[in-house]
């Protein structure tokens, strides 16, 4: 009897995390299920007593809304911005962390420059609005799109030199040494030997950067006056109105926008873990 | 090609890691840098390499000063101690390296990779990340690297630290025998002794960022120039011994609290022209001491009496530990070693191997002027 008690602890041990997975699955999961059948339901079906699990007829009518809105154009200034800002921020990240763990600074500026980059992370963004949007216009800078490029660098530069210090610290110095002993310049030895060792930071930093600035809002809505120059985020606030909410065509908004972000997180994930893999290699 | 070092100096913040530091290495020399961790050996070595920059001095290599060349221009090539082979590349890509650096075409890398695989017999190793190399593998491949781009000097730091005991002395024998074949001129860090002795055609001690002696093996066991060499050179290390040197009657003695020794007439003319004072040290190797009286060399004269302390057998030898007042001095003996802990014996010394050092400067005694 004993013996058939345990038998059962064990397989209901082995179910638990399953059943904790599964949970946390539905939690994460339901929202974006809830979001697409919405896009695919007709009005009637939102306001219906029985809800309705699977959209009977399927209507592709709110997509069409969509693009009607401008949404294509919203896709494309968020893309570039999103994509710009996040080159621009793994760069300069780059560099900047290379730079701090490969000099010496003197008065230890390299510390003070750290703690000052994590402080304007920890200050709200919104009080960085109005200094910037002062600096820009005092600069000329009329941009809309360029505009957001240089202040998202406020979310995501500190980050990105934070997250990529630790990477280079990793390398060790004798590699870019011997590299330097052997002739390789500087350049060359970062392309050859430095980044291929430090791309899973490279890829993370530009993984967190893609997906803070694609779903920045506050920024954008300053920033942005006209809807030709929205983003997405911007764009779909449009769809909640003051006495309506546009639920079909909202939801449709919110599939669209969140599919390139899926689509990318998959395909750099392999990369990100093949590439953590090579990191352990590192350290061992 | 010959190697210089005038007067170099490196300091870092208030540290002073090489101090005044001056060496000439001859062509196709085995020079061996050592001392402790922290001696300065390492930085003297970087600042060949062009790692470091020199606070002061010069830096030849050939003729031709370097102080202002960067390393890649310098022709040197260095193993780390760490090897430093890129993780994320092939052994032929880790070999292949710098030749890439330096533009080399596609037939010429392969040809020397492979050429240089064989030399140190790696050639199945080609296709291997370093993480899959053992620690001698890795060594080798380490090595490749270096000889691949046929510099004129190498530098080594460390190379063998990392690997065992057995390992260590296998590829010291290598690495030697690969020196003399490829007859390039190396310099060769290192805070073993052992590998020092052995390896090098001369050894070039230092302490605390100064060079303290360069010579031979035989040289620095035979003839240390100060203290530190002559405690630093030789295991276990030389007994020293506060000692008042006098002259009666035209003899020459070393007069300790308990025991007199009477000086062989040459040491005692080369100590008496050389010491600034009559409190000197005495300093004698374990293995130039036995227990017991003994004729020759070994006089009744020199016998010290003293008491058994600790016995450590170490198979080939033992090593004895004796109390002589509040000193503790080490012994050489040969097997069986019958006397327990605690008996009192007689002590003689090998007279002929005695050292003396003035207690101020630290310096030998016994070296005559020229050398």
């Amino acid at each position: 009897m004993h013996k058939v008690l345990l038998g059962k602890t064990r397989k209901a041990d082995k179910l638990v995390p399953y059943l904790i997975l599964a949970m946390v699955l539905l939690f994460t999961l339901f929202p974006l299920y809830w979001m697409i059948i919405t896009s695919f339901k007709t009005p009637l079906e939102f306001v219906a007593r029985d809800i309705a699990w699977i959209p009977t007829p399927i209507t592709l009518g709110h997509y069409g809304e969509v693009v009607e809105e401008g949404f294509m154009r919203f896709f494309v200034n968020t893309i570039i911005i999103a994509v710009f800002s996040t080159i621009l921020a793994v760069t300069a990240g780059a560099l900047a962390a290379y730079s701090l763990t490969r000099f010496r600074f003197r008065a230890k500026f390299d510390k003070l420059f750290l703690l000052w980059a994590i402080i304007v992370r920890i200050i709200p963004p919104i009080v960085f609005l109005t200094p910037l949007f002062i600096t820009f216009r005092e600069l000329g800078l009329d941009d809309v799109r360029l505009r957001l490029i240089l202040s998202y660098q406020v979310y995501v530069l500190p980050l990105c030199v934070w997250l990529l210090l630790g990477f280079f610290r990793d390398v060790p110095i004798e590699f870019e040494e011997a590299a330097q002993v052997d002739g390789a310049s500087r350049i060359f030895t970062l392309r050859t030997v430095v980044f291929p060792l430090i791309a899973p930071g490279l890829v993370a930093a530009a993984i967190f950067s893609i997906i803070t600035t694609w779903n920045e809002f506050i920024y954008a809505l300053i920033f942005a006056r006209v809807s030709a120059d929205f983003t997405i985020p911007v764009g779909i606030a449009t769809l909640i109105g003051e006495y309506e909410v546009l639920w079909g065509a909202l939801s449709a908004a919110g599939f669209l926008s969140s599919l390139p972000i899926l689509i990318f997180t998959v395909y750099v994930q392999k990369h990100l873990l093949r590439s953590f893999a090579k990191r352990g290699v590192l350290r061992g | 090609m010959k190697v210089k070092l005038e007067n170099l100096a490196k300091k870092f913040g208030e540290v002073i890691a090489v101090d005044n530091l001056s060496l000439d290495v001859r062509e196709k020399e085995f020079l061996i840098l050592l001392g402790s961790s922290g001696c300065g050996k390492t930085t003297a070595l970087r600042c060949i390499a062009g790692l470091e920059t020199p606070d002061e001095g010069k830096i030849y290599i050939g003729n031709k000063l370097v102080n202002g060349l960067p390393p890649g221009k310098r022709d040197v090539a260095m193993v780390f101690q760490s090897y430093a082979l890129y993780p994320h590349m092939t052994v032929f890509d880790n070999l292949a390296y710098p030749l890439k650096v330096r533009r080399s075409q596609k037939d010429e890398i392969k040809r020397r990779v492979k050429g240089t695989a064989e030399l140190l017999e790696i050639e199945n190793l080609l296709g291997r990340k370093p993480s899959q190399l053992s620690g001698g593998q890795a060594q080798r491949v380490a090595l490749g690297r270096a000889i691949i781009r046929e510099p004129r000097v190498f530098l080594m730091d460390e190379p063998l630290a990392s690997l065992d005991a057995k390992l260590r002395a296998y590829m010291r024998a290598e690495l030697k025998k690969l020196q003399k074949d490829l007859g390039v001129t190396t310099i060769y860090v290192t805070h073993d002794q052992v590998e020092a002795m052995t390896m090098g055609d001369r050894v070039a001690v230092m302490s605390q960022g100064k060079l303290m002696q360069v010579g031979s093996s035989e040289e620095l066991y035979n003839y240390p120039r100060n203290l530190f060499v002559a405690g630093f050179i030789g295991s276990p290390s030389m007994n020293f011994i506060d000692v008042i040197f006098e002259t009666r009657s035209d003899k020459f003695f070393l007069r300790g609290k308990d025991f007199q020794i009477e000086l062989p007439r040459r040491l005692g003319e080369m100590a008496l022209n050389n010491a600034k004072d009559f409190k000197v040290l005495l300093g004698i190797r374990p293995e130039h001491m036995v227990i017991g009286n003994h004729k020759g060399h070994y006089t009744e004269d020199t016998s010290i009496k003293a008491e058994i302390y600790v016995v450590e057998p170490l198979g080939r030898d033992v090593l004895v530990n004796l109390r002589l007042g509040d000193l503790t001095l080490r012994v050489l003996t040969p097997p069986p070693f019958g006397a327990k802990m605690g008996d009192n014996i007689q002590l003689s010394l090998n007279t002929a191997k005695i050292h003396m050092f003035d207690r101020k400067t630290e310096q030998s005694l016994l070296v005559t002027k020229q050398a």
